[in-house]
């Protein structure tokens, strides 16, 4: 070991010394319980505690204090370019133990073209240390800490080293207590100490290129721009190149950072990252972008579009392409195959006009998600009178005439490109209240990429809907096994009208609880209109007639956008908690009152769910409002709470993306204990699966009394 | 009056400067990151001036292994290999196989580590230290071609022109006299290999040391 005496060779020779202060042997002696400074060259060292005196079996830290004099630093782990790290070796006395150093952030410092990585102004360097029960009462324990750093500031580099010590007594302080000043800087560091990101943040790296880009995503992220961007700071020097700029792209729900290796890319990427005034502990595996990264989404995205052919919403609308099909079955192959090419273009193209809409209201700034087209009850009202009006189609209600009437049988029932366009549209717009398995995951990831990637999710979740029909185009033998068309397709028809009808009862219902009663006379009013329409058009002809028609239709979409939204009804805490109920009953979400819940360790079910979401309701009385379930939950203290998302709610919006979702059905379980990451359940419940994961959580003996 | 005028005057010519220098840091930083040459491509040729004054440059070492040494004297880790003789050790060995040592001082002038021939000579007597040359570069043209960032930081160029080792000394980014014994040394596996025929193993580290005091 050198003392500090040989650092600089004095280039500039304006030292004094003060270094005859350093070096161990003068530190060998006993020193008092009150912390000792030593003056190094352009920094103070120091070795403190937290507490006066050591409580056997008590919590102990101890740390060593560096105060750089102003433009010298000190290096944090990773020093960067230059520099090095400061080291401590701990000799402490039987029935102590340290364990590893609590490194503060560091700050990022410009050395010419080099950047450093430390400490400008005081620090502390602390651990934890464990004492043991049997620590002897009434000694006084020598602790000594050895301990080397590099001081530099913008033009040398001075080394220094020194034996720290520190006598503490072990049960009494003996009336000496902490200099307050020790006692502010063990919590200011703590404070800067970086801790894990909050659980709901995916951190993800992925080689690209010569950099690598590290993924941050989850909710309440903001990425500013300037001083205090978003900075990653690697543990391992080898890792990153510390001078490289790190490039910030905001994404729909965090950012990405564009970080430059030193050689090659590392396979962990392992150090601090600092967002705004916060930093955290990040350790991930950089995974090529192929396996776990892009591929992975398009494919669940694409399952997730297949799957939305056989939800409830879809349904009526897959039958009368089915219908219309049968219809083409005698024409020529070749138009056939057009056909369901132009119909997969038509979904395809509506997930993009979707995508965009959303990506640009959320980079606006606005808390939306999937499904946010159905919180408004104007697009419902509209969707109940397409429903409604596909309804008279099929019950032959209203013929086939001229231009203007004639353009929603034109759009959707004939057999023109338009039609099959058309028909792609309408399936996309009955498809959004629909979440199948897979699409949330994907969704979630879409809406944290750049558009290109996020374009690429959605085109790959409307070729997933497109794809059945496409296929039996393009395979003759499928074709082939549909059969003849003949009265029966008549009937079908007709008998597909009255599941539109019934879907036009549900549209009604979502359309009152999102703006009330008034809703329901607006809507109901609408429908009649459009019926007076049909009537018009099939009672006369002529232009005058269509013109009449026409009129009344578009006075219908207009009255549907005069509903005006209710407030929601301010949520608070539904219940006291902790008050037994008679009967079990939801409560209604807030962030605060899950936070408190989980506080208080009890168990708690969340239920993200939305009156248009068909999935939801379905989950809701088969799994979730069972007797069953219901009586698991009653007897295992769970707390069911319910996120209704049917109005537009950011407080839900945020609460949903922190779980990397943007839309509903979503199903969390909390198990109580703190430190249990949350449990996220399928999208589609059976009673069994709720029961299982319930069962899981530990009997309520075992926990904390609740009620 | 006047006297609060030329004051205010000169508070604005600083601020100015402070401005250009930091303006100049931030360009210089960039250039530093993307002139550096990679392992495995031609060394960027050079010129400088040695000892004796005379310009030498990388082509009339041609067919020749050639090291490069980012050397700062007053630097904590120059020191370090310095005064446990880790480096003389390593010049002697490798001079001896036939290779050409340069040496390069890139601290501008007045700033820490900027030398005269005369004193440079005086210091590699006394610490008995036997490059082939020392090339002064207190422009920093060397130093950026080759993006020297730290002293010491090593270079090895095979007798072909190609840089076959880029980074630090050895394994143990202290400035501890002592560790320059027990690390593991990458220039010295990396000439072993290079001349061998063998490809180099661990061709590019993160150096480690004082950053070089370059011009601003």
């Amino acid at each position: 070991m050198r003392g500090a005496g040989d650092g600089s060779r004095g280039t500039r020779g304006r030292f004094g010394a003060l270094a005859a202060l350093i070096g161990g042997l003068m530190w060998l002696a006993p020193a008092p319980a009150s912390a000792v400074l030593v003056a190094g060259k352009h920094v103070q060292v120091e070795l403190v505690a937290d507490a006066a005196s050591v409580t056997p079996g008590g919590p102990l830290h101890l740390g060593v204090r560096f105060l750089p004099e102003p433009e010298w630093h000190v290096y944090w782990k990773n020093p960067g370019d230059s520099g090095e790290a400061p080291r401590i070796e701990w000799t402490l006395p039987a029935g102590l133990t340290a364990g590893a150093l609590a490194w503060p952030t560091p700050h990022r410092i410009p050395v010419g073209p080099l950047v450093n990585f430390g400490y400008e102004g005081e620090m502390l360097l602390a651990a934890p240390v464990t004492v043991a029960h049997d620590v002897a009462r009434g000694e006084r324990l020598p602790i000594r800490a050895q301990a080397k750093w590099l001081v530099c500031n913008q033009d040398e580099c001075i080394p220094g080293s020194a034996t720290l010590t520190l006598s503490l007594p072990v049960g009494d302080s003996g009336g000496t207590t902490v200099v307050p000043h020790v006692t502010e800087l063990f919590a200011s560091t703590r404070a800067r100490v970086p801790g894990a990101p909050p659980a709901t943040w995916r951190v993800s790296a992925s080689p690209d290129g010569d950099t690598v880009t590290l993924v941050v995503r989850g909710g309440g992220i903001v990425a500013t721009d300037g001083a205090n961007a978003p900075f990653f700071f690697a543990s391992e020097r080898a890792a990153l190149e510390p001078s490289a700029d790190q490039t910030v792209t905001p994404t729909a729900n965090g950012f990405r950072l564009t970080l430059t290796p030193r050689t090659t890319a590392p396979a962990q990427l392992a150090g601090v990252l600092r967002v705004g005034d916060q930093a955290y502990a990040v350790d991930t595996a950089v995974r090529a972008a192929v396996s776990g990264f892009a591929l992975t989404p398009l494919l669940l995205a694409f399952a997730g579009g297949l799957l939305l052919n056989l939800m409830p919403c879809v349904f009526p609308v897959l039958a009368l392409k089915a219908l219309s099909l049968v219809g083409l079955g005698g024409e020529a192959q070749r138009r056939v195959r057009r056909h369901g090419l132009v119909y997969a273009l038509g979904i395809v193209v509506s997930f993009w006009v979707l995508a965009a809409v959303l990506l640009a209201a959320r980079a606006g700034g606005a808390e939306i998600g999937w499904g946010f087209q159905l919180q408004s009850p104007t697009v419902i009202a509209i969707l109940a009178g397409l429903f409604f009006w596909m309804a008279l189609v099929l019950l032959d209600l209203v013929t086939v005439g001229g231009s203007i009437m004639g353009v929603g049988q034109h759009l959707t029932i004939g057999d023109g490109d338009r039609s099959a366009f058309f028909t792609g549209v309408l399936a996309t717009v009955v498809a959004t209240p629909c979440t199948a398995p897979f699409m949330g995951t994907a969704i979630g990831f879409a809406l944290g990429q750049p558009a290109p990637v996020a374009f690429a999710v959605f085109t790959s979740l409307g070729l997933g809907l497109a794809f059945p029909y496409v296929l039996v185009t393009f395979v003759p033998a499928l074709a082939a096994r549909l059969p003849r068309p003949g009265a029966w397709m008549e009937t079908l028809k007709q008998f597909l009208a009255f599941p539109l009808l019934a879907t036009v009862v549900w549209l009604v219902t979502v359309g009152s609880i999102q703006a009330g009663p008034q809703a329901v006379v607006v809507i109901l009013m609408g429908l009649v209109m459009i019926g007076f329409a049909a009537w018009i058009a099939g009672r006369w002809s002529g232009p005058g007639a269509r013109v009449a028609a026409g009129a009344v239709v578009a006075a219908a979409v207009l009255l549907a956008f005069r509903i005006t939204p209710i407030e929601p009804a301010p949520r608070g805490p539904a219940g006291a908690g902790g008050i037994a109920r008679a009967a079990f009953e939801w409560e209604s979400f807030s962030t605060a009152r899950v936070a408190e819940l989980r506080a208080q360790g009890r168990p708690v079910f969340v239920d993200f769910t939305a009156a248009w979401c068909v999935t939801c309701q379905v989950n809701k009385k088969v799994a979730l409002e069972t007797a069953e379930v219901t009586a698991k939950m009653q007897e295992l203290g769970v707390v069911a709470i319910r996120a209704d998302w049917t109005s537009p709610d950011p407080e839900i919006t945020r609460a949903l993306q922190e779980f990397g979702r943007d839309g509903v059905p979503l199903y969390v379980l909390y198990s109580g204990k703190q430190d249990d990451p949350p449990k996220i359940l399928p999208q589609i419940l059976t009673p069994a699966i709720v029961i299982t994961e319930l069962e899981r959580l530990e009997p309520p003996q075992l926990r904390r009394s609740s009620t | 009056m006047n006297h609060s005028n030329v004051w205010k005057r000169s508070m604005i010519v600083t601020a100015f400067a402070v401005t250009a220098a930091l303006a100049g840091l931030a360009t210089s930083s960039v250039h530093a990151a993307d002139t550096m040459p990679k392992v495995g491509q031609p060394a960027p040729d050079f010129s400088a001036t040695d000892l004796n004054g005379k310009t030498r440059s990388l082509a009339e070492f041609k067919g020749k292994y050639v090291v490069l040494e980012w050397h700062n004297q007053s630097c904590p880790f120059v020191k370090k290999h310095y005064e446990s003789g880790n480096m003389q050790k390593l010049q002697k060995e490798l001079t001896a196989k036939g290779a050409v040592w340069l040496s390069i001082i890139s601290s501008a002038e007045g700033a820490q580590g900027y030398v005269t021939p005369e004193q440079e000579k005086a210091y590699l007597a006394e610490k008995k230290a036997t490059p082939t040359d020392v090339l002064f570069d207190p422009e920093g043209k060397v130093g950026h071609a080759y993006g020297a960032k730290t002293t010491p930081h090593m270079f090895v160029i095979d007798d072909k022109g190609v840089l076959v080792y880029a980074g630090a000394i050895d394994d143990n980014p202290s400035s501890d006299a002592a560790d320059a014994a027990t690390a593991k040394n990458f220039v010295r596996a990396a000439y072993d290999e290079a001349s061998a025929g063998k490809p180099v193993s661990t061709a590019a580290t993160a150096p480690y040391g004082c950053g070089v005091k370059y011009k601003n």
